[in-house]
Formats: structure tokens, C-alpha cells, sequence
């Protein structure tokens, strides 16, 4: 069994191909879909832990969604650069016009349209651009999703031009034990490891699932890790480390600090 | 690449820390578990230990008791044996087992074992409370030899009983049975004094921890034993005194009952001695308490 070709798969990767469809992702989905098609324009918050798949989803969403969508993911744009992006994105030329003279024209490009603007790590972005979105969202003219860490959002939601507008927040999860064996199995058979696939899912899980309480990034990256060190013990012939065990995941956690050794 | 070998290194400290945790706290679990089991049975067992010690403490009263009666009687059969030597015989029998009437069945499940073996004879005669089983009876004690040998060799607890017969009178053939019906408890009571080491507990009873731990924990059998032991000692006041205590706390039970009784007369105080004994026979059933009430009744 090549193991290097079995860490591969748990590399984290941004295309949406990898993506593994959870059914908190699919709940998640259909609830913007829902408010999309039943409400009026407003700004959407996605928020969850550090690695619970955020950036993921956006990914996903952005080429498995029945709307438009407009994505940017550095969120250290001015606040002009990301107007006239915007004005581009519709084949329009952008005159050399003021801040104010743009966002006119945008809302005026867009007010007919039913466009999504997605803003990953919406958390780093600056004040004015805070302050621009919120322009562009009374305006009605755009539907937002922020997407942002847990934390961070619990402090911008506070301030008073979001807490006054209507605004919806949505959390993403963690996945549960289920999830994660499904996960590892499905990402296991499609690289034709159907054995290995049954013995950890049987045997680990439990452990796996303690040790990174079902966040996807934490649990790529423990599975990563052990196939990368098995394959490692492999070539140097090592022996009790050339197979997946208990203590392979332990080297992993403790490489990745999950267990303090 | 990551350490390979450092991470094996933490993994195994890990391992180890991991395990000596839980050993230290299955031990800690274990050790508690324990010391609580303790902490319930110490009072189950102190309680079981003075129970026993108020029985075997009953048990010497009435060997003394027998002890007694068997002297004035050994007296009186003397005197009599000297009159009657002509018209008396002496019949000779294996006793094999002297039970409560309560186990009937027991030792009539023995009889049938001894029949069984070989002895001849066997019979389940009651005196009082007691069943006796002897078998064999001969005239002649050389004619037991052989059941003897058979006993010893079936390695069986037996006791020659002496039984005297007065073809004239029938009343001294029941003069001897009682005397070799107490001389075989008297036997008993010996076998089990020397087979049951708590027997030395009753003599190193300390009266004071004793009275001590009854008032930590008020109990019957504890109040009984310093009453008995009081009793023993020719201290009738005090005898009195916990036998109150024990009566306050069991009403029912003979033992305290007649201890205060005994004690009243011991005191010379025979009326409220009798009297007493009156007043729980009309609410409870007590052999000892009726017997000892018809004795005192004859010799006033």
C-alpha cells in the first residue's frame, strides 16, 4: 500500500473536487438557498471555528450554487479596488471616477441582478471596507456572505451598523463521529484502500475523533501526518511503525500538538 | 521530514506516563474501594464479634449453672448410691450427639448414618430442650469395646453414657439420666470452649471500653455482656443497673430479664425477683424464665 499516495488525499486542498459533502455543509447550503429565494438583500454571516471548513464551503458553494457568485478571498483590498473588481466582473469599463462616483455606478450595474458577493476571512477586513459593505448592502443591490471565525465574529455583530440592519448568521459545525467515519472511509475507497479503510474506521475512530474533536482541518491534518510517517517507517524499515496502529495517530497528535508529550 | 525517532521517543513517555496514571488511579480507586468496605463491615463485624461473645457468655453461665447443680446432685447420688448399691444397675451406651429439639430431623439423618455403619440399636431420647442419640446400650462396658474401635476408626465424636437403673424405683433411674444428660452438655461445652478460641475474648472483656462503646452506639448484646459480667462478679447493683439498659432497649428477649431477676435475688430481694419474672411470662414464653420462677416458688 502506498501510503505517501494515502496522505495526498488528506492534503489540504482548496478545490472543490475534494470536497467531502457533509450533512451539516448540505443543511448549511439549502438554508442560504432558502433565504436567497425568500428574503430581501441583506448580509449573511458564515461563522465556525478555525478549520471547520469555512473556506472550504465557499469554494464548494462557488461552483455548486444555482446563483451568481462573486469571490474574493484576500480580504486586504481598498475599498475602491473592490468596487471597481466589481464593475469589471459585469465587462463594464470603469471611468476615472471618485469612491463615491463608483459605488453609484455599481449599485446602478447590479441593482437588477441577484448577485452574490462572498468575502472569506471577512474578519481581517479593514473599516472601510466594513463601512463599504455596508453602503453597498443598504443599497440592496448585492447579497453578502462574510465569512469569519467564531470569535471575531461575536465582536463585529456587536458594532451598530450590523447589529441595526437585518442580517442573518449562520454557524457551521463541527462534523460529528459519523461524519468523520464516513469521511475517512469515502476518502480511504476512493483510493482504493477499502482494508485500511475498514480497520481504521473500526478499530480508531474513537481515538481519532477524541483527539480532534471533529475539525476537519485538525483531522487532515492527524491523518496526513500518520500516513506520511508509516510511509517514512517504511523506507527506513522500521519495524511496529510500517502498518496503521494506535501509535502512529499518537506520533501524529504529538507532532501536531495535540497531545502534550 | 518530521523526527521520526524523537517522536517515537515522546510517543513511548507518553505510553508510559499514560499507564502509570492509571494505575495510580485504579489504585487510588481500588484502595478507597476498599477502605470504604472496611468503614461498612467494622461495625457489622463488631457487632457480629459481641453477639458472639453474649453467646458464648451464655454458654458459661449455664456451665457453671450445671457445674453446680451437678456437684449437689453428685453429692445426693452418692449419699443415695450408698443406700441403694444393692438395687441399682448401671447400663452403658454410646452417645454420638446432643441436639436443640429444633434440629429433630438432623439427628434422626445421623441415627440412619449410624444404623448404617453398624451400630445397634439407636434411639433419639429428649430431656428438656435436648435430643440425645446414643446407641449400643450394654450392661457391660467391655461389650462396647468393639463399637468403640468402629467409632474410633469412623473417626466419630462419642461419649460413654453411664445410665443408672433402680428396678424399685423409677424416680432415681431419672435422678441418673438427668445427671448424665448434663455431664454429656457439661462434655459439649467443653469440646466447644476448647474448639472456639473467642472463649478467651470473654475473659479479656474490658468492662469499661465496654461501656464506652455502648455509649458511642447504645446496643442490647453490649449492655447484656456488662450486665453478665457484673453478674459474674457478685456486683448485683450494677448488674441491675444494665440490665435496665439492655430491657430498655429489647423488651423481648428473656436474658435481660432474668439477669435483673437473678440479680434481685441475689439481693435477697425474692418478692420483686418473682414478681418480675410474673410480669414477662405473661407476655412472652421463656422456659429458663418459668424454670427458674418454679424453683425459687419450691424452696420459699
Amino acid at each position: 500500500m502506498n501510503y505517501l499516495e494515502l496522505a495526498k488525499c488528506f492534503e489540504e486542498k482548496i478545490s472543490s473536487k475534494h470536497y467531502h459533502q457533509n450533512s451539516e455543509v448540505l443543511h448549511i447550503k439549502n438554508k442560504i438557498e432558502s433565504i436567497l429565494s425568500n428574503d430581501t438583500k441583506q448580509l449573511l454571516f458564515l461563522t465556525g471555528q478555525p478549520g471547520v471548513g469555512k473556506s472550504a464551503f465557499l469554494n464548494y458553494l462557488e461552483n455548486n450554487f444555482s446563483y451568481d457568485i462573486i469571490k474574493f478571498d484576500i480580504p486586504f483590498l481598498e475599498p475602491i479596488d473592490f468596487v471597481k473588481i466589481l464593475i469589471k466582473k459585469t465587462g463594464t469599463e470603469v471611468d476615472n471616477y471618485s469612491l463615491e462616483e463608483l459605488i453609484k455606478q455599481v449599485i446602478t450595474l447590479y441593482k437588477s441582478s441577484n448577485y452574490v458577493v462572498v468575502l472569506d476571512e471577512a474578519q481581517l477586513l479593514s473599516k472601510d471596507m466594513i463601512e463599504l459593505i455596508r453602503i453597498l448592502a443598504d443599497s440592496k443591490a448585492f447579497w453578502f456572505i462574510l465569512a469569519m471565525h467564531e470569535h471575531e465574529s461575536k465582536k463585529i455583530l456587536q458594532e451598530p451598523q450590523f447589529a441595526s440592519r437585518p442580517h442573518k448568521v449562520l454557524q457551521l459545525q463541527d462534523i460529528s463521529l459519523k461524519e468523520c467515519k464516513e469521511y475517512i472511509y469515502a476518502e480511504l475507497t476512493n483510493k482504493n484502500a477499502t482494508m485500511l479503510a475498514d480497520i481504521i474506521t473500526s478499530k480508531y475512530i474513537k481515538y481519532i475523533f477524541k483527539l480532534t474533536h471533529g475539525n476537519m482541518r485538525v483531522l487532515k491534518k492527524l491523518l496526513y501526518t500518520s500516513f506520511l510517517l508509516i510511509d517514512y517507517a517504511q523506507k527506513k524499515d522500521k519495524k511496529q511503525y510500517k502498518a496503521f496502529n494506535k501509535c502512529m495517530i499518537t506520533m501524529a497528535a504529538i507532532d501536531g500538538g495535540l497531545i502534550d508529550a | 521530514m518530521h523526527n521520526f525517532d524523537e517522536l517515537q521517543k515522546r510517543c513511548k513517555k507518553y505510553k508510559l506516563k499514560k499507564t502509570f496514571t492509571y494505575l495510580f488511579l485504579s489504585g487510588i480507586g481500588l484502595a478507597s474501594l476498599v477502605a470504604l468496605f472496611l468503614f461498612i463491615q467494622a461495625p457489622l463485624a463488631q457487632k457480629r464479634t459481641i453477639k458472639h461473645i453474649s453467646t458464648i457468655e451464655k454458654i458459661d453461665t449455664q456451665k457453671n449453672k450445671i457445674l453446680n447443680t451437678q456437684k449437689q446432685e453428685k453429692k445426693q447420688i452418692t449419699k443415695k448410691e450408698k443406700k441403694t448399691t444393692h438395687n441399682t444397675l448401671k447400663t452403658y451406651s454410646l452417645q454420638f450427639l446432643v441436639i436443640k429439639k429444633e434440629n429433630i430431623l438432623r439427628a434422626k439423618k445421623r441415627k440412619k448414618i449410624l444404623e448404617y455403619i453398624g451400630f445397634k440399636n439407636c434411639k433419639l431420647t429428649q430431656h428438656g430442650k435436648y435430643i440425645y442419640l446414643t446407641c449400643n446400650e450394654v450392661n457391660d462396658i467391655k461389650n462396647l469395646s468393639k463399637y468403640i474401635k468402629l467409632a474410633k476408626k469412623e473417626k466419630l465424636n462419642y461419649f460413654i453414657d453411664t445410665q443408672y437403673f433402680n428396678k424399685e424405683k423409677e424416680i432415681k433411674k431419672r435422678n441418673s439420666k438427668k445427671q448424665n444428660t448434663q455431664k454429656t452438655i457439661i462434655k459439649k461445652i467443653l469440646k466447644t470452649q476448647k474448639a472456639t478460641t473467642p472463649m478467651l475474648k470473654v475473659q479479656t472483656v474490658d468492662l469499661q471500653q465496654l461501656q464506652k462503646e455502648f455509649f458511642q452506639t447504645p446496643n442490647y448484646n453490649i449492655a447484656l455482656l456488662i450486665a453478665h459480667n457484673y453478674f459474674n462478679k457478685k456486683a448485683y447493683k450494677k448488674a441491675i443497673f444494665w440490665a435496665k439498659k439492655a430491657n430498655k432497649l429489647n423488651k423481648s428477649d428473656a436474658d435481660s430479664w432474668i439477669l435483673y431477676a437473678k440479680s434481685l435475688h441475689a439481693l435477697q430481694r425474692n418478692k420483686q425477683a418473682m414478681q418480675l419474672l410474673h410480669i414477662y411470662l405473661q407476655y412472652e414464653n421463656s422456659d429458663e424464665a418459668t424454670h427458674l420462677l418454679q424453683q425459687w416458688e419450691r424452696t420459699q
